[in-house]
C-alpha cells in the first residue's frame, strides 16, 4: 500500500493498494465534481491494477493529479 | 529592471497556499522543498510543486523553487523534477565554486535534455567556509544574487543565533562579495510576523546596508516590505535630474554628464537608475 | 408559474396563500392597512408569573394548526425553542407552523418534529440541519424565507398572524418587563421580539433572570407581555455569544477586506459618512481597517449600523463614530456598551428595513458590506443554498441593507475548496443584482455596469477592475466546470424579497 497527498482542506489523498482494478471516491463535493474527480482518477490511472482510494478535501483538479501521480509513482517503487 | 525586493516563501507540499502564492505581488515566490518539507513528503512535495508550476498563475512574481542541498539525497531528484518550469533555483548551503560547478553540470544536463533556457541560481550562504567563498561563488554566471542564511553559521561559532553579533558584519560581506560580482543582495527574513514597525525598520535597514530585498514569510509582510524600499523624495528628485542629464548628454552627443558644474560617474548615474525604478514600482 | 424580474420561474401561491412574483426593489406598492393583535387585559393580581410552559400554554389556549413565533438573539445557545417545541409535542398539539425569527443547528431536535404532526412547516432562517432536512422534503409544507425587515412587513401587513410569541428573555420581572443586558443569558438588544410583542394574540416570555419589579432598563415593556415563566437556564453563554470574535487570518480574506476598504474610500468616505457593520471574519476585517483609514484621515462617521461587536464598540468610545444602531450583539463588549453607553442605540427591528414603513435605517445607509455563498454574472446573490442546491441558511438582512445602502459591497472569495463563488447563474437569487454595486474578490473587483460613478471613482487605483464575466471565466478556469445540482421540480421553499413578492424557490434536492 502507498499514499499521497495530505488531509488538509484544499488537498487530496490517494491510496493505492494491491488488488483487482477498483476506484473509491470519497468526497465533500461529491454532488458538485464528483464526475470530475472520477473523470481525471480513471484518466491518470488508466489500465493499472489495483484499488484505488481518493479522500477529495476540496482538491483542484492540478493537485488531484499531482497526489495521483505521486502516488502511481510510488506505487511502481520510486524513493523518496 | 528586475526587482527582488520581497521573496514570498511558501511550504511546496501545502496546495491551498501554494494556488494563491501569485496573488500578493511578491517580487520572486519561493515554492518550497527544503525546511517547510518534512521528510516522508518530499517525493509529494517536489511533483505538487512540478504541478503548481504549470497551472497556478503566479502573476508577476518571478518562480522560485528551493531545492534540498546538496548533502541530500533529494536535490538532484527535485531538479529534475522542476527545473524545466522555474526561472531561479534557490540552493541551500552553497559553500563553494565546486558545488556551483556540481550543481551547474546537472543542470545543464536536464536543460539539455529538455531542450530549455539556461535557468538562474541564486545559492544560499550558511556557513563560515560559504562566506570565505562567496565571491568565487557570486562570480559563476548563473548566479544572480546572493542569500544567506545565519543558523549554522552561529552554530559554528557557538554563539545563540539572537544574540550575535557577527551577523551584520556577515551581511557587509554578503553585499560586497556580490555587489563586487555585479550580482544583488538579498537579505533574510523578519521572523517576528506580526510586528510590523520591527519589519519596515529591519527592510530599511537591509536597503541602506546595500540589499536588493528581503525574505518574506507572510503576504501581509510583502506591502510593507515595498515601502521600506521606496526611495525617499529627496533621493528621487536626485536621480531624476542625474537620469534627466544623462539623457540630455546622450540627445546632445556629449561623452561626458555633467550637472551643476559636476561630472556624473557610471554608479552614481546606475544608482539614480535604480533609485527611479524603485520608485516607479507601487 | 409566471418568470418574475430576475428570470425564475415562481409560483403565485404558497400554503394556500397568494403571492406576487418579484417585480424589481420598489415596484410593488403596499395595500391596506396593518394588522392588529387581540385586545386582552392583564390577568388580576400584581403577578403574571406562570410556574410551567404546559400551564402557559393551556392559559394561552394553543392549539392545532397556530403559529408560534420565537426570536433568535440566544443563537446557537438557545434551549427555548427546543423547550417550548417539546412540550407542545407532549400535549399532542399539532401541525404548528413555527414562525422563528431564525433557527440554528442547536435547533435539531425539530426535524423529527416535521414528520411526526407536531409541526406543518415553519417560515423563518433555517441555518444547518433543519434546511437541510427541509431540502430532502422533510416539511410537510413549503417553507418560506423571509429576511428580517421581510418579516416585519410580513407581521405588520397581516401576511402572517402570530397566535402566540414566546419570548426568551435573559431578564424578566414579574410584571413582564424585558430586557437583554442583564442575567446570565445575556445577549445584548431584544430588537427582534419587539414586533412579536406588539402583533402577537398572546405572549409568553421566558426567563432564568427574574427580578424585582420593576425591571430595568427596558427593552419591552409590560403592556405587551401577557405572562412569564421562570426557567432554569434559557440557554448557554457560549452559543449565545460568539466568544472573542478573532479578525480572518487568511491573507486572501485580509486581501478581500483591503479591496473593499479602498472601494470605500474612494466612493464614499467622508465626514458623517455612515457604514453597516457585520460579525464575519471579512466583516470584522473591513470594519477594523476602515476604523484605521479613518484614524489616520481624521474622519468621523455618523453613525453605524450592526452587527456590534467590539471593534464597533471601541471606534464608537473613541470618538471614531457618533451613534451606533444595534440590533444584534455579538460579545459582550456590545452588551456592556448597549448598556452604558447613551450613544449605543437599541433599534428596534421594525426601524431596520422594512420597505412598507416611513423609512428605515437603511435608508440612511452609506456602505453596506455584506458576504455570500454565490453572486452570479448578473450581480444577483445567494445566501441561502450551497451549490449543490442544500438550503442551509437564512437571508438575515442581507436584502434590505443591500437595497438600502448607497454603496453595496458583496465581498467574497473566487472560489471556497473548489466551489466557483462568482458563477454565471446563482443557484438561487436572494438579493437581486440591480441593488448591488460592487463584488470585491481576492483576484480583483467587478463594478455594477450601471454604476458610472463607481467606475469613474475607481480609475487609477490599484485595485484590479475586472468584468464580472471575466471573474467568472477566471473561477471556472480554476476550479472546472461545476455539475449542476440534482433537484426534483417539488418546491421546498420559496424565497421572499423584503416587499413580501418571490424572488425564487428551492427545489427538492435528490438524495
Amino acid at each position: 500500500m502507498v499514499e499521497a497527498g495530505t488531509s488538509e482542506k484544499g488537498d487530496m489523498r490517494v491510496i493505492i493498494e494491491e488488488g483487482p482494478r477498483e476506484i473509491v471516491v470519497k468526497s465533500k463535493l461529491e454532488r458538485i465534481y464528483g464526475e470530475a474527480i472520477r473523470r481525471t482518477v480513471e484518466e491518470v490511472t488508466a489500465g493499472l491494477e489495483a484499488k484505488i482510494t481518493v479522500e477529495d478535501l476540496g482538491a483542484l483538479d492540478w493537485v488531484i493529479r499531482a497526489r495521483l501521480e505521486a502516488a502511481l509513482r510510488k506505487f511502481r517503487g520510486e524513493g523518496e | 529592471m528586475k526587482l527582488r525586493r520581497t521573496r514570498l516563501y511558501i511550504p511546496g507540499n501545502n496546495p491551498h497556499l501554494v494556488e494563491n502564492a501569485g496573488l500578493y505581488g511578491a517580487d520572486c515566490v519561493i515554492l518550497d522543498l527544503e525546511d517547510s518539507v518534512p521528510l516522508g513528503q518530499k517525493f509529494d512535495a517536489r511533483i505538487l510543486v512540478k504541478y503548481s508550476l504549470r497551472n497556478v498563475d503566479f502573476g508577476r512574481s518571478e518562480k522560485w523553487v528551493r531545492i534540498n542541498s546538496l548533502d541530500t539525497p533529494f536535490w538532484e531528484k527535485d531538479l529534475r523534477e522542476v527545473l524545466e518550469f522555474v526561472d531561479v533555483v534557490n540552493v541551500p548551503k552553497i559553500e563553494s565554486a565546486e558545488d556551483m560547478n556540481r550543481l551547474d553540470a546537472v543542470m545543464r544536463e536536464i536543460e539539455k535534455e529538455k531542450g530549455i533556457e539556461e535557468r538562474k541560481v541564486v545559492p544560499i550562504i550558511e556557513t563560515l567556509r560559504g562566506l570565505t567563498n562567496a565571491r568565487e561563488i557570486a562570480k559563476h554566471p548563473r548566479v544572480v544574487a546572493l542569500a544567506w542564511g545565519g543558523e549554522d553559521l552561529t552554530a559554528e561559532l557557538g554563539i545563540p543565533k539572537k544574540k550575535a553579533l557577527i551577523l551584520e558584519h556577515v551581511r557587509a560581506e554578503i553585499v560586497i562579495a556580490a555587489k563586487s560580482q555585479g550580482k544583488m543582495a538579498l537579505d533574510t527574513v523578519y521572523s517576528n510576523i506580526r510586528d510590523e514597525e520591527g519589519l519596515f525598520e529591519y527592510a530599511r535597514r537591509a536597503r541602506y546596508m546595500g540589499f536588493d530585498g528581503v525574505g518574506v514569510l507572510h503576504p501581509n509582510q510583502i506591502e510593507i516590505v515595498h515601502r521600506a524600499f521606496r526611495p525617499d523624495e529627496d533621493e528621487i528628485e536626485d536621480a531624476r535630474k542625474i537620469v534627466e542629464a544623462a539623457e540630455r548628454a546622450m540627445r546632445e552627443g556629449k561623452g561626458v554628464i555633467a550637472l551643476n558644474g559636476r561630472m556624473i560617474d557610471k554608479p552614481v548615474l546606475e544608482r539614480a537608475k535604480k533609485i527611479l525604478a524603485f520608485a516607479e514600482v507601487e | 408559474m409566471p418568470i418574475n424580474a430576475v428570470g425564475r420561474e415562481v409560483p403565485t401561491e404558497i400554503n394556500g396563500q397568494r403571492f406576487k412574483p418579484f417585480a424589481g426593489d420598489g415596484k410593488t406598492p403596499p395595500e391596506g392597512r396593518r394588522a392588529g393583535s387581540l385586545i386582552r387585559m392583564a390577568p388580576e393580581g400584581r403577578s403574571k408569573v406562570v410556574n410551567s410552559l404546559e400551564e402557559v400554554i393551556r392559559k394561552v389556549g394553543l392549539e392545532d394548526g397556530m403559529t408560534i413565533s420565537f426570536h433568535h438573539h440566544l443563537r446557537n445557545g438557545d434551549f427555548v425553542v427546543n423547550m417550548v417545541m417539546e412540550t407542545i409535542r407532549k400535549m399532542g398539539i399539532k401541525d404548528i407552523r413555527v414562525f422563528p425569527t431564525a433557527l440554528f443547528p442547536v435547533h435539531e431536535p425539530l426535524v423529527p418534529m416535521l414528520s411526526d404532526g407536531t409541526i406543518r412547516r415553519i417560515e423563518g432562517s433555517m441555518n444547518g440541519p433543519l434546511g437541510e432536512a427541509t431540502s430532502y422534503g422533510a416539511m410537510r409544507e413549503t417553507a418560506v424565507l423571509r429576511s428580517h425587515s421581510g418579516r416585519v412587513r410580513a407581521v405588520e401587513s397581516g401576511e402572517v398572524h402570530i397566535d402566540v410569541a414566546f419570548i426568551a428573555a435573559p431578564t424578566a420581572d414579574p410584571y413582564g418587563n424585558l430586557n437583554g443586558v442583564d442575567g446570565p443569558s445575556a445577549c445584548g438588544p431584544l430588537a427582534y421580539a419587539m414586533v412579536d410583542a406588539y402583533h402577537a394574540d398572546h405572549t409568553v416570555a421566558i426567563t432564568d433572570h427574574l427580578v424585582p419589579y420593576p425591571a430595568h432598563p427596558i427593552s419591552i415593556f409590560q403592556h405587551q407581555i401577557d405572562y412569564v415563566v421562570p426557567v432554569d437556564k434559557i440557554g448557554d453563554p457560549r452559543g449565545i455569544m460568539s466568544g472573542t470574535l478573532r479578525i480572518t487570518t487568511s491573507p486572501s480574506r485580509l486581501k478581500i477586506a483591503r479591496y473593499a476598504v479602498e472601494v470605500i474610500e474612494r466612493v464614499a468616505l467622508r465626514d458623517g459618512f455612515s457604514f453597516q457593520a457585520g460579525a464575519g471574519g471579512i466583516s470584522l476585517a473591513v470594519t477594523k481597517f476602515l476604523g484605521d483609514l479613518m484614524r489616520k484621515k481624521g474622519i468621523r462617521a455618523s453613525f453605524i449600523n450592526g452587527g456590534v461587536t467590539k471593534y464597533v464598540v471601541e471606534m464608537l468610545h473613541e470618538g471614531l463614530v457618533d451613534v451606533v444602531f444595534d440590533g444584534q450583539a455579538f460579545d459582550l463588549d456590545a452588551v456592556k456598551s448597549l448598556k452604558e453607553d447613551r450613544n449605543h442605540i437599541e433599534t428596534p427591528l421594525a426601524m431596520y428595513g422594512n420597505p412598507y414603513s416611513s423609512g428605515g435605517i437603511v435608508n440612511m445607509l452609506d456602505v453596506g458590506v455584506l458576504g455570500a455563498t454565490e453572486v452570479d454574472i448578473d450581480f444577483n446573490v445567494n445566501v441561502n443554498t450551497h451549490s449543490d442546491g442544500l438550503l442551509l441558511h437564512g437571508i438575515g438582512g442581507h436584502q434590505e441593507v443591500a437595497a438600502g445602502s448607497a454603496l453595496t459591497i458583496v465581498t467574497v472569495p473566487l472560489y471556497r475548496y473548489r466551489v466557483p463563488v462568482i458563477r454565471e447563474r446563482v443557484t438561487t437569487v436572494t438579493t437581486p443584482g440591480e441593488v448591488v454595486d460592487v463584488v470585491v474578490t481576492e483576484h480583483g473587483i467587478a463594478i455594477n455596469p450601471k454604476r458610472d460613478d463607481i467606475i469613474e471613482a475607481m480609475r487609477g487605483s490599484k485595485v484590479p477592475v475586472y468584468d464580472i464575466q471575466d471573474l467568472q471565466k477566471k473561477a471556472e478556469r480554476i476550479c472546472g466546470k461545476p455539475q449542476e445540482p440534482k433537484t426534483t421540480d417539488d418546491i421546498v421553499a420559496a424565497i421572499l424579497w423584503r416587499d413580501g413578492t418571490v424572488i425564487d424557490v428551492v427545489y427538492k434536492v435528490k438524495k
